[in-house]
């Protein structure tokens, strides 16, 4: 493992469910998902490593999110997916939100090893209240670039409220934007 | 879910695409589900049954019953004879599975969706197993319901 990376558990594909595909999100797109809870982001994520991909037989999947990960596991039944959290407690499955280069590194690294990967990436907030906006936009972008160039998607939760139009702006610029829900919970 | 526009245009990522190719947008009605479809949605949360019926009437189903448990709703069910019934899995006595079997016992044909607020492998398979076609996981949003209506509304 490098000084700089975080090494994924190898990336294994869920089991699958059964159920039906309800999101077509389309390989090489970033996904900008405008809610709060990322509760769409979350369904769409798990939606697609548990079902079948018409294009790829093997869906794997990697996510970052600031919510801790045995509580992912739990809610989303996430058995084989790796999953980081983005906290300042040191740990193997830690990623520090200061450590920008590692997480960027972490992704690209799936991106590359995973032909049909799916990267959420949930804590965009909690990135640019560590740094500020514009070096948690240039990691977007450079995630996208690797996307771009992939048949990966990336899924990234926005809360609206946290940013301010000419931001989101810079975000949606080259990215699908999808608007999700506002704290509308059942 | 708040709307920009009525009608988003196809290449939207809202939109998304059944298996037979048809292309549905979401939000906004889309008059080809506009069918006099009668839906059922059995949860004990009041609030979350309200959340549902906005958004099924938003994608175009304004036929909704509810229930809030397994014996209203299997009464429900004789009554109404709903084409697709959204079932919690959870329910205050007996459970979505047991109602699922229920419901199916009475009518063959009948659709049966499971939800639950977790994605539990186990109980989603035997939720399957014993007859429902699909599964949501909640709190649902108008793409992931739109896609199971597409699917299993014909």
């Amino acid at each position: 493992m490098g000084l700089f990376s975080r090494k994924p558990k190898d990336s294994q594909r869920e089991d699958g469910l059964g159920i039906s595909r309800k999101y077509n999100l389309l390989p090489g797109k970033c996904y900008i998902v405008e809610e709060s809870p990322p509760d769409l982001s979350f369904d769409a994520f798990v939606n697609i490593l548990s079902t079948q991909d018409e294009a790829c037989a093997k869906v794997t999947g990697l996510a970052i999110s600031r919510q801790h990960p045995d509580m992912i596991k739990q809610k989303y039944g996430l058995e084989k997916t790796p999953l980081f959290w983005l906290a300042t407690r040191a740990g193997q499955d830690v990623i520090a939100p200061t450590n920008l280069g590692i997480l960027t590194h972490t992704i690209i690294k799936f991106i590359e090893e995973n032909a049909c990967g799916v990267v959420l990436l949930d804590g965009l907030e909690y990135l640019v209240s560590n740094n500020d906006f514009n070096k948690a936009l240039r990691v977007v972008n450079q995630v996208n670039d690797h996307v771009a160039q992939s048949k990966c998607r990336i899924i990234i939760p926005v809360d609206p409220r946290a940013f301010d139009p000419k931001e989101l702006a810079l975000l949606e610029r080259n990215a699908e934007k999808i608007i999700g829900t506002h704290a509308k919970r059942a | 879910m708040r709307q920009e526009t009525n009608c988003l245009p196809i290449s939207h990522p809202l939109s998304f695409q059944i298996l037979s190719g048809t292309t549905i947008n979401t939000p906004g009605v889309n008059p080809r589900l506009e069918i006099a479809l009668k839906v059922l949605i059995v949860d004990d949360s009041e609030a979350f049954r309200n959340v549902m019926i906005e958004l099924l009437v938003r994608v175009g189903f304004h036929d909704v019953a509810e229930a809030q448990d397994f014996d209203e709703g299997v009464a429900v069910f004789r009554k109404e004879r709903p084409k697709i019934s959204f079932v919690d899995m959870i329910l205050p006595g007996k459970s979505g599975v047991e109602l699922t079997a229920e419901m199916l016992k009475i009518d063959p044909k009948a659709v049966v969706i499971a939800m639950s607020s977790i994605v539990n492998k186990k109980m989603i398979r035997e939720s399957l197993d014993s007859g429902a076609k699909d599964f949501l996981l909640k709190p649902t949003n108008e793409i992931a319901l739109g896609a199971v209506l597409a699917m299993w509304s014909d």
